[in-house]
């Protein structure tokens, strides 16, 4: 293969690269004809030992995308990811901020609810010389019995409800983090 | 030979090449052509890499009566770069040969 049927056949193929990307590439080729042909090689042979412009084509192309694989941010990507922050903003104080208190607030009301049937029975114990009468003692243990078992479950299961909540408050905070960033966040 | 293998000995060899002067890329073709048979189209998108990546700068000189040439000069982060895949080399390579002596050695030892 001569000089020109090997540029225009490696040029053929790196169509789709940037204009400038491509010149630099077809430059140095034709330096390392020249290179060769001062050397007294002939055209063909210098093609031959270069090997086929497909495979250079593809070899070029795999460096270029490996390149452009890890992309700096842009300003392009810069003002998509302020759009993105704007808008999951609103979103979240609109949809996402109300339902998120409530919870919360359910929540310690919860506790406040187990603390204090946990309290209770000790309450009730100071004022034990109040009570008389044998139906009153029993009504009192039932009582004490009834208010610990009910406060030990409300307190667990505000336990539970909590860590699964900090869970899924945590996934949603770090969804946004990654609708912010993009993709690779 | 496995064409990632290849790359990354090619890569080795271009840097080392380079480290005790600049070369221009049919210089550096030719020194490695003539030790062990490469496709010689595939070291310039391999240069171009490594100068993007910061590891070459580059310039143009004068040839005798011709155009100018494109010089490769390892930058500081190149040489750094080369002296970790000399090391990783030589660490191959001596593993590499350790079992292929044991491999092929005498069975009486």
């Amino acid at each position: 293969m001569v000089q020109s049927k090997f540029m225009s056949q490696l040029k053929a193929q790196l169509q789709d690269l940037p204009k400038a990307e491509q010149q630099d590439i077809l430059y140095d080729y034709e330096e390392h004809f020249r290179s060769g042909l001062e050397e007294g090689k002939t055209e063909e042979e210098i093609a031959a030992s270069l090997g086929q412009p497909q495979a250079i084509a593809r070899e070029v192309k795999e460096e270029f995308r490996g390149k452009e694989a890890k992309p700096k941010p842009s300003a392009d990507s810069v003002g998509k990811a302020i759009l993105v922050a704007v808008a999951l903003g609103f979103f979240n104080l609109i949809f996402i901020l109300g339902p998120f208190f409530a919870v919360v607030g359910v929540l310690i009301s919860l506790f406040a609810a187990s603390f204090a049937l946990l309290l209770f029975p000790f309450a009730l114990l100071f004022s034990w010389n109040q009570l008389s009468g044998s139906a009153d003692w029993l009504i009192g243990v039932f009582a004490i019995l009834a208010s610990l078992g009910a406060g030990v479950l409300i307190g667990v299961g505000s336990i539970f409800i909590t860590r699964w909540f900090y869970r899924l408050t945590m996934r949603y905070l770090q969804f946004n983090v990654k609708m912010i960033k993009g993709r690779q966040g | 030979m496995n064409a990632q293998f290849k790359k990354g000995i090619l890569e080795l060899c271009v840097l080392v090449l380079t480290a005790k002067g600049d070369k221009y890329g049919y210089e550096l073709v030719q020194m490695i052509s003539e030790k062990f048979f490469i496709a010689e189209g595939t070291v310039y998108p391999l240069l171009r890499r490594l100068t993007k990546e910061g590891y070459f700068s580059t310039y143009l000189k004068e040839s005798s009566g011709g155009p100018p040439r494109k010089y490769y000069t390892l930058t500081v982060e190149g040489r750094a770069y080369m002296d970790e895949l000399v090391s990783e080399w030589n660490t191959f390579y001596e593993g590499v040969n350790l079992i292929v002596k044991e491999g092929l050695g005498d069975g009486a030892e």
